[in-house]
């Protein structure tokens, strides 16, 4: 506890270096992404909502440890086993409890406001595959959410302004359509397949690492290569086409995005 | 490399204990979160058990004075039982250190400077820094759907800005969360702080502006304005007392609970549909009134005017008694409002069922005159007086109007501004009226000043339920 609490004051650079997370949690917010994905899309969220509520369940995820929580502390063994049972059929675990908050705030963020019963109707729904009945169970669900929003604000702490990289790919995108021969978006899927990369890439913890307009170039240059669409490019040039995009982006940098892209499908 | 690879460590140590997904493989986990989250029952019955009354604090939902009182109280005390929840389940959370959020208790109240329904503002001092800073309590007691989409808004806006002209959020902080709020901290937006408020200076009859000085005034004001329309936000609350007056002489404009941003003005194809339920009511625009929804920034500019008229004046012009009165004040004032006028005003379902004075001639500069002298004056507020908001001067029109540059030139404001010994807040300004009137100098500040020749507060409250009723005006004008 301690030592995570000294490291937390300069938290931001310590983290921007961290070593992509072991596979274990790497599945464990894996299946929390996925969750908020589609409840955002049982919500009828807009992309940059779900987009918003992911990078905040990152954050959250990489903050918690800087924090330090360690909820195993509030354990009482005495009566784990009486709840044990209860807890396969009512309410929600407390990561689909943080994510549905996560939602909330994303809606509230990005001017896509949910209704509070619709969110917890459509969290409950998903996680349980079957529609949520008891009125009491709402309430108490209702009461945990709201006093987590506050507690996830207060973990965040409202520091980053959390720009998303769409509109950098639809600017980059729109780039080099003109830069390719006239038919090459005709013939090949690429608005398509770099929007799915770009949903795909929020499964990746590096969302919240790296810069917006990093991940939309990585992304840009996934599926041009998926597509084996050669950029036409000067061959005496020694900077890569991407610079013209992103000045600031070192190639070996946009290989390890390029990476990191590639490590959610393996 | 040692701290990182540790820190990497320590991160999936702890993920461990509260991630569900590895609940089948490790009960220990799955009991963590149970005892977190899932024990409903038992608190039930806990909570059944525990004597109502006599152990609960006395005002639960207020926040703790400081921080750590908050912190001191919870270990032997029994938890606070309400009627389906307890809170006992938050503490795990209350006494963890939050490294992202300061601390409520970093900050040293001094004193009250405004109150509404929107919250409470206080004057703090940072212990840290030694710097004056202005708190302001975002309001969470009716909350059904949590944290209020207007903070954020606020929070969202104001960090984004950056103009002398705008009032600067320097950070948030949080108050503890412990039983005594009910496991919900409380949250301060930390602002700079300004000395006065332009209401508290009007009010204060020793403050006198020179020609120039009103000049300085108004371009700052606009200059604000510019600067937050180009940034795509209409602010929605433009009255004297959100327009705050350093002991430098730079105004700014504050109170951004009611602002939001736009990405688009509307057009005949896709229109906005904005609530009309904003501005206060003195300070509101014609096409508000009438029900558009799809305005823009014009409706600050409107309220600029009434703003710039009140620096003459001194107390506001339109006073209207409800949104009827205001129509018929506005008609009075700036002519018949009809379709040759403001042709829009046939597209708009609400203005039918009103009935609109006919036949009064538009003379604005006419019904200004005993008070303003300057033509150049009277003919900026004639151009921004116009019912149409489309033929309603914008900010960088405004500030190009030869008003504010023929003599006498626009005149720093800092002299007259350090001359001022005291703090001019309109909350203040009213609450020592007050006191004067009660002849009691030990009478606390009364949460909802109603000095004497104003309109009454419901009437005023009408049309914007969120909007405290303040103020504090002498006179009408009209």
């Amino acid at each position: 506890m301690e030592a995570s609490s000294t490291s937390g004051s300069d938290n931001g650079q310590a983290r921007s270096v961290m070593l992509p997370q072991p596979t274990e949690s790497h599945l464990v917010s894996r299946s929390i992404i996925l969750f908020i994905q589609e409840s955002g899309m049982m919500l009828e969220a807009k992309e940059l909502t779900v987009a918003m509520a992911t990078l905040l369940f990152h954050t959250y995820a990489n903050a918690h440890d800087v924090v330090g929580i360690d909820l195993e502390e509030s354990t009482e063994p005495s009566n784990a086993s009486a709840a044990k049972e209860e807890t396969k059929t009512r309410g929600l675990p407390n990561d689909q409890m943080v994510a549905a908050a996560c939602l909330l705030l994303a809606g509230k963020m990005e001017e896509n406001h949910f209704n509070i019963r619709k969110l917890i109707n459509v969290a409950y729904k998903t996680h349980h595959k079957e529609e949520l009945r008891d009125i009491n169970e709402y309430y108490s669900l209702r009461g945990d959410l709201l006093a987590l929003e506050l507690w996830l604000l207060r973990i965040i702490g409202f520091r980053s302004n959390f720009a998303h990289p769409h509109k950098y790919l639809v600017c980059y995108l729109k780039a080099v359509k003109d830069w390719l021969p006239p038919d090459t978006f005709a013939r090949h899927p690429l608005v398509t397949l770099s929007w799915c990369l770009m949903r795909d890439a929020y499964l990746s913890e590096m969302v919240v690492r790296e810069k917006p307009e990093h991940i939309a170039v990585a992304v840009l240059v996934c599926s041009l290569r998926l597509c084996k669409v050669v950029v036409p490019e000067e061959s005496r040039s020694d900077r890569h086409w991407t610079k013209g995009l992103c000045a600031d982006l070192a190639s070996a940098q946009l290989d390890n995005i390029v990476n990191a892209l590639m490590d959610i499908y393996s | 490399m040692d701290p990182q690879a540790s820190g990497g460590d320590g991160k999936s140590r702890k993920r461990k204990s509260v991630s569900p997904a590895r609940n089948e493989s490790s009960s220990s986990s799955q009991s963590s979160r149970n005892s977190f989250f899932k024990t409903h029952d038992r608190e039930y019955v806990n909570s059944r058990d525990a004597p109502p009354g006599p152990s609960r604090p006395p005002q639960n939902n207020a926040p703790p004075q400081n921080g750590s009182s908050a912190n001191s109280a919870a270990p032997g005390q029994r938890p606070n039982p309400p009627s389906n929840t307890n809170f006992e389940k938050y503490k795990s959370l209350s006494d963890i250190t939050y490294p992202f959020m300061t601390d409520f208790s970093e900050y040293e109240r001094c004193g009250k400077i405004g109150q509404g329904t929107f919250g409470e503002v206080f004057k703090a001092k940072c212990k840290k820094t030694n710097r004056t800073v202005a708190l302001k309590k975002i309001l969470m007691e009716n909350e059904k759907e949590g944290f209020p989409i207007t903070a954020l808004r606020e929070i969202k806006i104001l960090y984004a800005f950056d103009n002398e002209n705008v009032v600067k959020l320097l950070d948030i902080c949080s108050s503890k969360a412990s039983n005594f709020n009910r496991y919900k901290s409380t949250f301060y937006l930390v602002f700079e702080f300004c000395e006065h408020d332009l209401a508290g200076l009007l009010s204060n009859k020793a403050v006198k502006f020179k020609e120039g000085e009103t000049k300085k005034l108004m371009q700052q004001l606009l200059n604000g304005l510019f600067y937050i329309h180009t940034g795509k936000v209409l602010h929605r609350d433009m009255k004297t007392s959100n327009i705050l007056i350093n002991r430098d002489g730079i105004l700014k404009i504050a109170d951004f609970g009611l602002a939001r941003a736009f990405s688009h003005l509307g057009t005949k194809e896709k229109p906005n549909r904005f609530t009309n339920r904003v501005v206060t009511l003195w300070y509101r625009p014609p096409e508000l009134l009438l029900g558009e929804r799809n305005y823009t920034p014009a409706i600050d500019i409107w309220g600029a005017g009434c703003i710039m008229c009140e620096l003459w004046t001194r107390s506001p012009i339109l006073q209207g008694q409800n949104e009827q009165h205001q129509l018929q004040l506005i008609g009075t004032f700036c002519g018949s409002i009809t379709p040759e006028v403001y042709p829009d005003i046939v597209n708009l379902e609400p203005a039918k069922h009103l009935s609109l004075p006919q036949n009064i001639k538009r003379d604005v500069k006419k019904s200004l005159e005993k008070h303003i002298k300057d033509p150049l004056a009277l003919d900026l507020l004639d151009k921004i007086f116009v019912v149409d908001p489309s033929k309603r001067l914008d900010a960088d029109g405004a500030l190009n109007h030869d008003y504010f540059w023929e003599d006498p030139m626009p005149q720093d404001l800092a002299p007259k501004m350090r001359s001022l010994t005291q703090s001019n807040f309109e909350f203040t300004a009213s609450a020592s009226r007050q006191t004067q009137q009660a002849n009691a100098p030990a009478h606390p500040p009364h949460p909802h000043p109603a000095p004497g020749n104003r309109a009454p507060v419901h009437n005023l409250n009408h049309g914007r339920p969120d909007a405290g009723v303040k103020g504090f005006f002498a006179d009408r004008v009209f």
